[in-house]
């Protein structure tokens, strides 16, 4: 890395050595390299330490092999490869303190963008302008704009929504001789359109669970039997209303939560409860068989699953996913429309509890409309968001800077949008304590 | 031929005739240590290598059918019919810590392999369930730490495939939470290995360059450190450890009668449309037929390398994650033994295809790994020290994240010696163990074996260890 940075000395950096000498040049690039490398400036120790190891790099070689040794330092530096943060000092009494302008202006670019700050942070984290919420909604609104955010923005959601785990699902191929990995490849390409274009066009939370339709190319319209766009491109298509709708009832969620065989109940249902609802299912216990029961035509997904209901120790668990999981019947382990199953006809009638929207459901599209209109999943969304944020898990701590998240997303008619900049100007962003929670 | 040869090496090497005639071009002139002995009683080193592949097994083709007591082979194992005198088949071992560490059962297994410890809490791989890095140091650094003090590399890891940093392709541990990367690239693994072998002047000058870049870096860590909460503090004065432990080796010569193998023509790139830092990919492989069919040649030069690299005594402890585990590898070079034509599936899909439906596709793949490592084990063979050969004084381990794929079991993992580690082991037989008897008794067996004492009795968490596993040593 070091070496190709150096054959590229030039567009790193621009410095005329016939006007301030080899030496000079030398400081001036400790100094702005060493900013960007450790996005603060260097101490006066550093540049002094920095420019003795120049001297050591370039005393029997070139004026490029100081400068190389340099970078070479930096680029393993623990201020380049970790984040370390001191923050300022923390006023008498006080259990927590701001970060730097510094450290702020890094926080912000790694969330919003996974990248270094850009200049203008560093101007700003310079002129000590990041320190009021109005100055942070502003370089959010700001960072936003740049096609890095929608990079962060995808990663986000194929993290949340696990999308990339369709990728790699394996299928039986004598029962879906259909499913490939090109399918599987055209149907990631649909959701992370879909998302990608819910996101920045209306934002809105219900359109991510409901919409009536997708981003179809020519594999993905035929996969659904729909009249869709020829070619590869991804273009808005609508979807029979009646078997589709939002995310969870496309390809990507159920072909990826389903056994290579046969549906999964389980994981369909453990995904909602995980993911939507931010519940946490404690893990089968140890010594007990978990491979799913083997499929078998003449029967049903619920007579196959039935020791989940009358096994005590299966129950416990199972009754919190798989009667979620019953609702997606109609998608077959490939995520294709169905009427039978097995022998018999359908039954997609679930049930929803322990959530603010409790009681029967019959279908996906049943329980995707309950669940759009859950504060308990627009909370969810908001804590995955946290979580995607901080690079931890909440905590008690956190639980008033999450109330501030989750109302002002609520106050935003759940425009996916607002979360960003809500966690950006939150406490627990913009503060650091001892114990690294929320101040 | 530009390579020096000894005539009593050259002698050597063609004194096995036929068969070793023509590896001829690839024999090393001897281990550093035969030639700076010249023939002397003296003890050589002895040499660890772990050499793992993935997705489990056809438990009858790889031990054997019918095995009680004598050693016969499986159509797995079949490529290694030639050295079946030096082979000892562990039967019936279960990787206990992977059974109860929680997470998706492929990481754990890879994870518990060499560290018989459970996983730290924690999500390498967002949205799969696949746990943190491991909480104990792996067998091969345990033995590393003590035999590979005056070599060059305290150790050597290396694998086959290209994969983002988790729990799926990462085996080596130098303790808790502390993952080794594992060089997939030939040619960057040869420069690190053998560049700066002899050290002439310029490499020199280099070397002391390298020396005070990591002096000015190890100072910062421990500036660092003094800032940091207490975990921070220990994961920040681990990596200076590590960098003081890379300055220390530095100026290490090599014998300057060890010559170096011909820097690999093979590079590993990419693969196809994959990004491997991208998180989204989960930690694991993305199946693209297309990027593996290098495959071949990169195991062949990865395999060269460490041969050469025990050969100059430049490290005594070395792995070679061939795929990292649930690998989805397409080995299109293979016939298909499904119908006809070339085989298309991915190695991990196979394995859920059932056990019978998936077991001739299972079946090519690990004898196909079978047969590079049987290439292996005659090219150590091929390398005269004292009177015997290389491979004398060292022990090969054969080593899987599953025993059955399909079902994800940790039990009946299959695991196969080959050599004696200087005539520790007792070899040329079938070992079939008490049911539940746990794998870390095996890692043990490699410390005693590679002559690293123990604590306690035990390797790994001790809650999975009853003891070196009895009955193997000679």
């Amino acid at each position: 890395m070091a070496i190709s940075a150096v054959t590229r000395l030039g567009s790193l950096y621009a410095c005329n050595v016939a006007t301030i000498g080899e030496d000079g040049c030398a400081q001036q690039f400790i100094t702005i390299f060493g900013k960007r490398a450790f996005r603060r400036p260097l101490t006066s120790a550093e540049a002094t330490r920095f420019f003795a190891l120049y001297t050591t790099g370039r005393t029997g070689g070139q004026f490029t092999d100081g400068i190389s040794v340099v970078i070479e330092m930096m680029l393993q530096s623990p201020y380049f490869i970790y984040r370390p943060e001191s923050g300022v000092a923390a006023q008498a009494g006080a259990t927590a303190a701001p970060v730097t302008p510094y450290e702020m202006a890094t926080r912000l670019s790694y969330f919003i963008w996974g990248s270094m700050p850009d200049d203008a942070l560093f101007a700003a984290a310079d002129a000590g302008a990041l320190a009021t919420p109005a100055q942070v909604t502003a370089q959010v609104q700001r960072m936003m704009q740049d096609s890095r955010a929608h990079q962060v923005v995808a990663t986000f959601h194929r993290e949340w929504l696990e999308l990339a785990s369709a990728l790699d699902a394996a299928k039986a191929p004598t029962m879906f001789p259909n499913w490939s990995p090109q399918l599987a490849s055209n149907l990631y390409g649909e959701s992370s359109t879909f998302v990608e274009q819910v996101f920045w066009g209306d934002g809105n939370l219900a359109t991510l669970l409901e919409a009536p339709y997708t981003y179809a190319n020519q594999a993905v319209a035929q996969y659904y039997g729909v009249t869709g766009p020829a070619g590869a491109t991804y273009t808005k298509t609508m979807l029979d209303p009646t078997q589709r709708a939002g995310l969870l009832t496309q390809g990507t969620f159920l072909a990826s939560h389903a056994n290579p065989d046969q549906t999964s109940p389980v994981r369909r249902g453990k995904f909602v409860r995980e993911q939507l609802l931010c519940q946490t299912i404690p893990p089968p216990p140890n010594g007990i068989v978990i491979t799913p029961p083997p499929y078998d035509a003449t029967t049903t997904t619920r007579n196959r699953f039935v020791a989940h209901e009358t096994v005590a120790l299966c129950k416990s668990c199972h009754t919190q996913m798989d009667p979620i999981g019953f609702a997606f019947e109609h998608y077959d382990s490939v995520g294709q429309w169905r009427t039978m199953d097995g022998p018999s006809a359908v039954d997609t009638s679930g049930t929803l509890t322990g959530t603010d929207v409790d009681g029967p459901v019959d279908g996906a599209i049943a329980l995707m409309r309950k669940l759009s209109t859950s504060t308990q999943v627009a909370n969810c969304v908001a804590t995955q968001w946290f979580r995607f944020a901080n690079g931890r898990t909440e905590t008690d701590a956190d639980k008033c800077t999450l109330v501030s998240i989750e109302q002002q997303f609520t106050s935003s008619h759940k425009d996916m949008r607002a979360l960003p900049i809500a966690i950006a100007t939150s406490d627990a962003f913009r503060y650091r304590t001892s114990n690294g929670g929320s101040p | 031929m530009r390579r020096l040869f000894s005539r009593r090496v050259f002698l050597r090497g063609a004194g096995g005739a036929a068969v070793a005639l023509p590896l001829l071009n690839d024999v090393f002139p001897s281990s550093a240590h035969a030639a700076a002995d010249a023939g002397a009683a003296a003890p050589f080193p002895k040499r660890l290598f772990i050499f793992f592949t993935p997705n489990g097994t056809v438990p009858g083709e790889f031990f054997g059918p019918g095995n009680t007591t004598n050693l016969t082979l499986g159509q797995i194992t079949a490529p290694l019919a030639p050295h079946i005198k030096d082979l000892l088949m562990l039967d019936g071992l279960d990787n206990k810590a992977s059974i109860a560490a929680s997470g998706d059962p492929h990481g754990v297994g890879i994870g518990c392999m060499l560290s018989g410890c459970k996983l730290l809490t924690g999500a390498q791989a967002q949205g799969m369930s696949s746990g943190g890095w491991s909480s104990g140091i792996s067998v091969d650094q345990y033995v590393a730490n003590v035999v590979g003090k005056s070599t060059k590399l305290g150790s050597l890891q290396l694998a086959g495939k290209l994969l983002v940093s988790s729990i799926f392709s990462r085996m080596s541990f130098s303790g808790p939470g502390q993952p080794l990367d594992p060089y997939a690239d030939p040619q960057q693994a040869f420069d690190n290995i053998f560049a700066s072998s002899p050290i002439d002047a310029t490499s020199a000058r280099r070397l002391a360059l390298k020396k005070s870049i990591l002096d000015e870096v190890s100072g910062q860590l421990d500036a660092l450190a003094t800032t940091l909460s207490r975990a921070d503090q220990n994961k920040v004065q681990a990596h200076a450890a590590y960098i003081r432990d890379i300055e220390s080796r530095l100026l290490i010569n090599v014998s300057s009668s060890c010559q170096p193998p011909p820097r690999p023509t093979i590079s590993a790139s990419a693969p196809v449309g994959y990004d491997p830092y991208d998180p989204n990919n989960a930690g694991h492989e993305v199946i693209n037929a297309a990027s593996d069919v290098d495959l071949p040649k990169i195991l062949q030069a990865q395999l060269d390398l460490i041969a050469g690299a025990f050969a100059c005594d430049i490290t005594r402890v070395a792995s070679l994650i061939a795929a990292p585990s649930r690998s989805d590898v397409v080995m299109s070079w293979l016939a298909n033994p499904y119908g006809s034509g070339q085989l298309s599936q991915a190695h991990h899909e196979m394995s859920h295809q059932g056990d019978a439906q998936g077991a001739p596709g299972l079946i090519a793949v690990d004898s196909w790994y079978a047969t590079q490592l049987a290439n292996f084990i005659t090219k150590l063979k091929s390398i005269p020290e004292g009177t015997g050969t290389l491979f004398d004084n060292t022990v090969v381990v054969w080593c899987n994240e599953l025993g059955i794929g399909n079902i994800h079991s940790h039990t009946r993992v299959p695991f196969l010696l080959a050599g004696s580690c200087g005539g520790y082991f007792k070899t040329g037989r079938y070992v079939q163990f008490p049911a539940g008897t746990p794998h870390n008794n095996l890692l043990a067996s490699l410390a005693l074996a590679m002559n690293v004492p123990l604590t306690n009795n035990s390797f790994g968490d001790p809650a999975f260890c009853t003891g070196p596993l009895s009955g193997l040593t000679a």
